[in-house]
């Protein structure tokens, strides 16, 4: 008995972690992220954002993706920045968490935008790793080679004092 | 084998011949086997002929090779090779752009019409964003306008079963 209680204690710290996250964000090895689902290559970062769980957001001339009519180049910050324009952001310079606001963090690198977080009703930040798990975490814990830096904050009134999927 | 000599009278003499390993006999213009000729003298017609494409000696042993067959694994091999290797490197990427511009991906749209049957398969088994690939060999997009990721892997596994490239 002793030795399955070790052993699901085991599988339980195993399922908590992704070690294949944590190659991709060394940062995260030491930090308490928290999974929030499995993987799933039904939609990207972009539509986590906006709350769609159903679609790949993404700019490409061919069927089974979308992108925002108006919205500029999917490899672009202004094509990304257009595309929270539209569901009503803003461009802040205020990470810290406003109650009444939901906000949104653009990572970018040297190639272009990489990521897009969102901020929870706790403060913490909860991402889709591209085609991979959702999970919780602080800005900085993203922040490397990987997805690049926090390049922009922007934010809009919660609708119906409600954040996107909470 | 054993071969006797004239028996002396009153003693047989027996003389054992050191065994001889079997070779067949090897044409040396026109390469590879046509026929084997036994090491017992047996005449030759009593030998079928066997075809130089389907018969290949390796190391002490006959065996058959299929030459489309092995190709077949060849390619089935790289393709899941470069199909882990892709999902690996490209789990994290929102960017279809650079999912697409891996060198994996490159090389699986690079092996054309062979790949897809393991494409369809692999689309079945694991969906994921094969459907540009599957844009650039078959020059079609299967998927409906405005469809969803779900309903394009639905619609593309419908073509592919109808054109018999999943079993």
């Amino acid at each position: 008995m002793v030795d399955m209680g070790c052993q699901a204690g085991i599988f339980a710290i195993m399922a908590s972690r992704d070690f294949a996250l944590e190659r991709s964000f060394p940062k995260l090895r030491t930090m308490p992220y928290v999974l929030t689902s499995p993987t799933d290559p039904q939609y990207n970062c972009v539509a986590f954002a906006v709350g769609d769980l159903s679609q790949f957001w993404y700019d490409v001339n061919i069927n089974g993706y979308y992108w925002p009519p108006g919205a500029r180049s999917a490899d672009t910050i202004e094509g990304w920045k257009d595309v929270f324009e539209i569901h009503g952001y803003r461009e802040t310079i205020d990470r810290s968490l406003e109650s009444e606001y939901e906000k949104i963090a653009i990572y970018a690198s040297a190639d272009g935008p990489e990521h897009v977080a969102r901020q929870r009703a706790s403060g913490l930040w909860t991402s889709k790793a591209g085609k991979g798990r959702d999970f919780e975490h602080e800005l900085e814990w993203l922040e490397g080679d990987f997805y690049g830096h926090v390049v922009k904050i922007m934010k809009r009134k919660c609708q119906g004092g409600r954040r996107v999927l909470e | 084998m054993l071969s006797h000599s004239p028996p002396k009278p009153g003693r047989t003499r027996l003389h054992r011949q050191s065994p001889k390993p079997y070779r067949p006999r090897r044409r040396r213009s026109g390469g590879g086997l046509k026929a084997v000729t036994s090491h017992f003298d047996m005449p030759t017609s009593a030998v079928a002929p066997l075809p130089f494409d389907s018969f290949v000696l390796r190391m002490g042993r006959i065996s058959y090779d299929y030459p489309e067959r092995e190709e077949q694994r060849t390619l089935q091999n790289e393709f899941r090779e470069h199909v882990e290797r892709w999902k690996e490197d490209t789990e994290h990427y929102s960017s279809l752009s650079k999912m697409i511009m891996h060198p994996s991906y490159m090389r699986i749209m690079g092996m054309g019409p062979a790949a897809l049957p393991f494409l369809f398969r692999e689309l079945k088994e694991r969906p994921d964003h094969w459907f540009v690939a599957l844009n650039a060999i078959t020059g079609l997009d299967a998927a409906p306008p405005k469809s969803t990721f779900n309903e394009a892997v639905s619609a593309w596994l419908t073509w592919g079963a109808k054109r018999g490239y999943l079993q």
